[in-house]
């Protein structure tokens, strides 16, 4: 189970990777981190628009209407040049702290 | 039967709630749920479990909202972007515009308002000066708190407890010796009127007193010239303030001159005070040393002769009514005056709560300062109901600006908070006029009050704080309910057009000038009632004659000289008769208590008011004889061993036949009619009347009537003749008389003024109401002229209402002010029964002033052509 906290932290984060690999509605998004967490990263559907709201307000993403197909209109959000930034930055906390946390956790060598 | 688009409609309403989901954002949901449902159908759910399931997943409305609110809060007060800011600087421009031209299109209105109020905050305003004035008595002593005067409380026969501040000689040394917790003492004793002579000017000095060194350290009064500790050490020193000083001296240095007192003793001025200020409860003019008491008649050491005013200086910390309960013990242990008690009053409270004490001394009194304030409150409160009624009556005509401000987004306390702003800012007027118009209303003020406040009272910090209080609170008071009422109007209704006065609100205005009403019946009815006890006091047969008798004091030799001066008097045929006493009739001071008496029950005795006269009392004054005989020079035996008392005496003692009996070890050979020995605030009681020469003080002189200047001119060459060396001053009996009931018609003179405020500002109000009545029946009226009725009926139709609001005002307003009137009256012992004329002489009046103050405005109502009222439909 990851704690609510970590949760918090790393939604932003992980929306921001998902929409480096291109525009997404919200209710895919919620459906591929379940997909590839394999259901271990479980948000709250609706917690997740105000969120992307306040991205949009941060200017690290942005959002239209399409419609595809013909079928009902989305939402799509694009991620912005500013939200590559964040997330490179991101990116670059995440691994100092995993660096980090996995150097202390592995045996240590006694020297004699 | 499950269907989709009902049960999502039904879903979406609750998120509908919240304003934090903006445009828009309810669709993002409304997808994200149609989404889920539809991938839930497909793993093979039923349509309604699919719907609850996705439900579920999205979550509840009340969650996001709460996430999608804290995006958009400002970072200043928390604020979201729908909201309105609290204060916006524009608005309150507009406010203030409004409220300008609001007071510029209604003058009648702002001038009944602004007026009213003006008149409430000044007669406030100078309420305030009067009353800090009252409170500050004596506070300019350094040792205010900690000086105390004693009071005795002594049983007297008739089983009453009399208090007073005089005490024996012996008693402020024993207590300074006696009781460490006394750091200083001093007697004082005002010894009346004394002749006072440098060389050729001779004075009579009215307020000379004596008093111990000690008294210049205990207290502050200020001392210009001399030593506070010790000028008063010599036996023959003499204190003098700096007006005596500058009468005697002019522009010599007093210190170390001397002066003669009563022609015979020289005193040598040791220090010159600077005036007595005016908050003084102590006052004198001129002070001795205690050691030369004994040249005045006064003794300096005895248990037994109540005369000195003794004053303490406590140590620090001391709980004065502790140390009151063990000298009280002390003094009944050591005096033997077993059916006295004492206590101590802080200086501070003499001036205001002293009502209980005999003293000769006018001072004030707590409940005088309650009563004036409480109806400078209720002026005040009468200009704030006229406020809150024609602000409340108008709302129609802002109750479209109202209904607008709503609409375009006016939360109710934003519509509040402007009415308040409007009536702080009236009141704001109304104070500024209030300030200018206090230097014009002061000196009036003083000559009523007897006062000398001067402006320089209102720039202490603490009353400009005292004013912005009144100032708020006046504010509030008279805006809060408009503010309240307004701010609640429904704009739909307002701009529907059907918008109608509540039945609630001309309700509660009705009740208020009735209310306006009742409050100034019973002034009106006041005010009647204590000039009519007034006008009692002045006619009221007495028993004597008052009038053309004139008072001349006795002092030194004088008294010694009686006949010759009285033989000399009579010689003018313009002056009938002329006798020496010790006391005027309604003035006497001593009172004697007759121990023995035939038929006398035991343990039984008699309090009697006393005075020493000759045998031309009773002609001077012409007080009539009920049996035997007055006083007569051709009496067998000594006259000193003879009493004449009054009918009450008579009764009091049980005789049937008084003439010949004894009193003590005087012989009774007359009784007089009654005739009051004090004010008539005390019923008339025992009244004994001996002759003796010793004790004359007054020299009382009947003149002619119409002859006052001759016989006053002729009365002066013969006092320049007999007495050159006492000054030659008079004042008139009936005059010294009505002085007995100055505070009584002080009292008077102010409800008199407080009642003409409340008639003007209760009429005010009402025209003002009349006018806007009228105006709102102008069609009502027209149609009524249309179809016939004349001019007095729609006069009489119009002044109906507010006949009926007077008559309701007066059932409330009489039984209350018979009560209260009946309270007053009750301390007085002869006094006016309240008439039901004075009830209906005040109803007559307000009901005639009411109709008088409508009538400027029904008749142009009811003169009006209705061409102009109808034709606009």
């Amino acid at each position: 189970m990851i704690s609510k906290t970590l949760m918090a932290a790393s939604t932003r984060p992980i929306i921001l990777a998902i929409l480096s690999r291109g525009k997404d509605y919200g209710y895919n998004i919620i459906q591929r981190v379940k997909n590839i967490s394999g259901g271990s990263i479980e948000w709250s559907d609706g917690m997740l628009y105000p969120v992307m709201q306040r991205m949009e307000l941060d200017r690290l993403i942005s959002s239209e209407w399409i419609s595809v197909d013909g079928g009902r209109p989305r939402h799509y959000y694009r991620i912005t040049d500013d939200g590559r930034q964040a997330l490179e930055a991101e990116l670059s906390s995440w691994q100092k702290i995993l660096n980090t946390m996995i150097h202390f956790s592995q045996p240590q060598l006694v020297k004699e | 039967m499950f269907e989709l688009e009902k049960e999502i409609k039904e879903w979406k309403k609750e998120f509908n709630k919240y304003e934090s989901f903006e445009d828009g954002l309810v669709v993002d949901m409304e997808l994200h749920l149609r989404d889920a449902f539809a991938s839930l159908l497909q793993e093979g759910l039923s349509a309604e479990d699919a719907f609850h399931k996705a439900v579920g997943q999205v979550g509840t409305a009340d969650s996001i909202a709460r996430e999608y609110r804290k995006n958009r809060e400002l970072a200043l007060d928390r604020r979201t972007p729908w909201r309105p800011a609290r204060f916006m600087p524009a608005l309150a421009w507009n406010y203030l515009k409004i409220a300008l031209r609001k007071i510029k299109r209604q003058k009648g209105f702002s001038i009944i308002n602004i007026a009213g109020l003006a008149v409430g905050l000044c007669s406030c305003i100078m309420i305030l000066l009067w009353v800090q004035d009252e409170m500050n008595y004596d506070r300019f002593h350094v040792n205010a708190g900690a000086i105390h005067r004693v009071i005795v409380h002594a049983t007297n026969p008739g089983g009453n407890v009399e208090s007073f501040p005089a005490l024996p000689p012996n008693l402020g040394p024993a207590l300074k010796a006696e009781f460490p917790e006394v750091r200083q003492m001093a007697r004082f004793v005002s010894v009346g009127q004394q002749i006072v002579a440098n060389g050729e000017k001779i004075f009579y000095e009215k307020n000379v007193s004596l008093c111990d060194p000690e008294f210049l350290q205990i207290f502050s009064f200020p001392l210009r010239r001399g030593d506070a500790k010790s000028a008063l050490f010599d036996p023959h020193a003499i204190v003098l303030n700096e007006a005596a000083a500058i009468k005697y001296f002019g522009k010599e240095d007093p210190l170390g001159k001397t002066l003669r007192l009563n022609n015979r003793g020289d005193y040598t001025v040791s220090g010159i005070l600077a005036g007595i200020p005016e908050q003084s409860s102590i006052s004198f003019d001129i002070l001795l040393p205690f050691l030369a008491a004994e040249d005045f008649g006064f003794p300096t050491q005895t248990w037994d002769r109540f005369s000195y005013n003794t004053f303490v200086l406590l140590e620090a910390g001391v709980d004065a009514r502790q140390l009151g309960e063990k000298i009280a013990l002390q003094f009944s242990r050591v005096s033997g005056h077993t059916s006295m008690t004492l206590s101590l009053q802080p200086l501070p409270e003499i001036h205001l709560h002293s009502s209980h004490i005999l003293e000769g001394e006018e001072r004030g009194n707590i409940k005088t300062v309650f009563l004036f304030s409480i109806l400078a409150l209720f002026v005040l409160l009468m200009a704030c109901i006229n406020y809150l009624n024609l602000t409340t009556a108008q709302g129609s005509s802002r109750g479209k600006e109202i209904a607008l401000r709503k609409v375009t987004g006016a939360r109710w306390e934003e519509i509040a908070g402007q009415f308040l702003g409007e009536s702080m800012l009236q009141t704001g007027l109304a104070m500024i006029i209030a300030l200018l118009s206090i230097p014009l209303c002061l000196p009036l003020f003083n000559s009523l009050s007897g006062k000398n406040i001067s402006l320089s009272q209102l720039i202490s910090p603490a009353t400009c704080g005292l004013l912005l209080g009144f100032l708020l609170i006046t504010g509030l008071l008279a805006g809060l309910y408009p503010a309240l009422y307004l701010a609640s109007l429904k704009p739909a209704a307002v701009l529907k057009g059907n918008f109608a006065q509540s039945a609630g609100g001309s309700r509660l205005r009705k009740l208020l000038v009735v209310f306006q009403f009742s409050m100034t019946l019973m002034l009106i009815i006041g005010s009647l009632t204590v000039f009519r006890q007034m006008q009692f006091f002045k006619t009221r047969p007495l028993g004597f004659n008052k009038d053309h008798v004139l008072m001349l004091p006795l002092r030194g030799s004088l008294s010694g000289q009686v006949a010759s001066l009285k033989a000399e008097i009579l010689r003018d045929s313009s002056i009938t008769s002329a006798s020496a006493a010790s006391d005027p009739a309604m003035m006497f001071r001593t009172s004697i208590t007759i121990e023995k008496w035939e038929g006398q029950k035991p343990g039984e005795k008699m309090e009697c008011d006393f005075v020493w006269c000759d045998e031309d009392y009773s002609k001077t004054y012409g007080i009539e004889m009920a049996q035997g005989q007055f006083f007569a020079k051709t009496m067998n035996g000594s006259l000193t061993d003879k009493i004449v008392i009054n009918e009450t005496a008579v009764k009091a003692l049980g005789f049937d036949s008084p003439i010949g009996k004894r009193l003590d070890d005087r012989e009774i050979i007359g009784v007089v009619k009654d005739f009051p020995a004090h004010s008539l605030h005390t019923a008339i009681g025992p009244v004994a009347m001996v002759y003796d020469p010793a004790k004359f003080r007054y020299l009382f002189v009947k003149i002619k009537p119409g002859d006052d200047t001759t016989a006053l001119a002729s009365l002066a060459r013969t006092w320049k003749r007999v007495a050159q060396d006492y000054p030659f001053e008079f004042a008139f009996l009936d005059q010294q008389i009505d002085n007995l009931y100055h505070s009584d018609q002080k009292m008077g003179g102010v409800i008199n003024v407080f009642t003409l405020l409340a008639l003007l500002i209760a009429n005010l109000g009402l025209l003002g109401m009349a006018s806007y009545l009228i105006a709102r029946r102008r069609k009502e009226i027209g149609m009524r002229k249309v179809l016939g009725a004349s001019t007095p009926q729609i006069m009489a139709m119009l002044s109906r209402e507010f006949v009926k609001w007077v008559a309701l005002a007066s059932l409330l307003a009489c039984p209350l002010a018979f009560y209260l009137m009946n309270q007053w009256l009750r301390s007085f012992a002869y006094r006016v029964s309240i008439g039901i004329g004075e009830f209906i002489l005040s109803i007559t009046l307000t009901l005639l002033i009411a109709l008088l103050t409508i009538s400027s405005q029904s008749i142009r109502a009811a003169r009006a052509n209705p061409v102009d009222s109808l034709r606009c439909e």
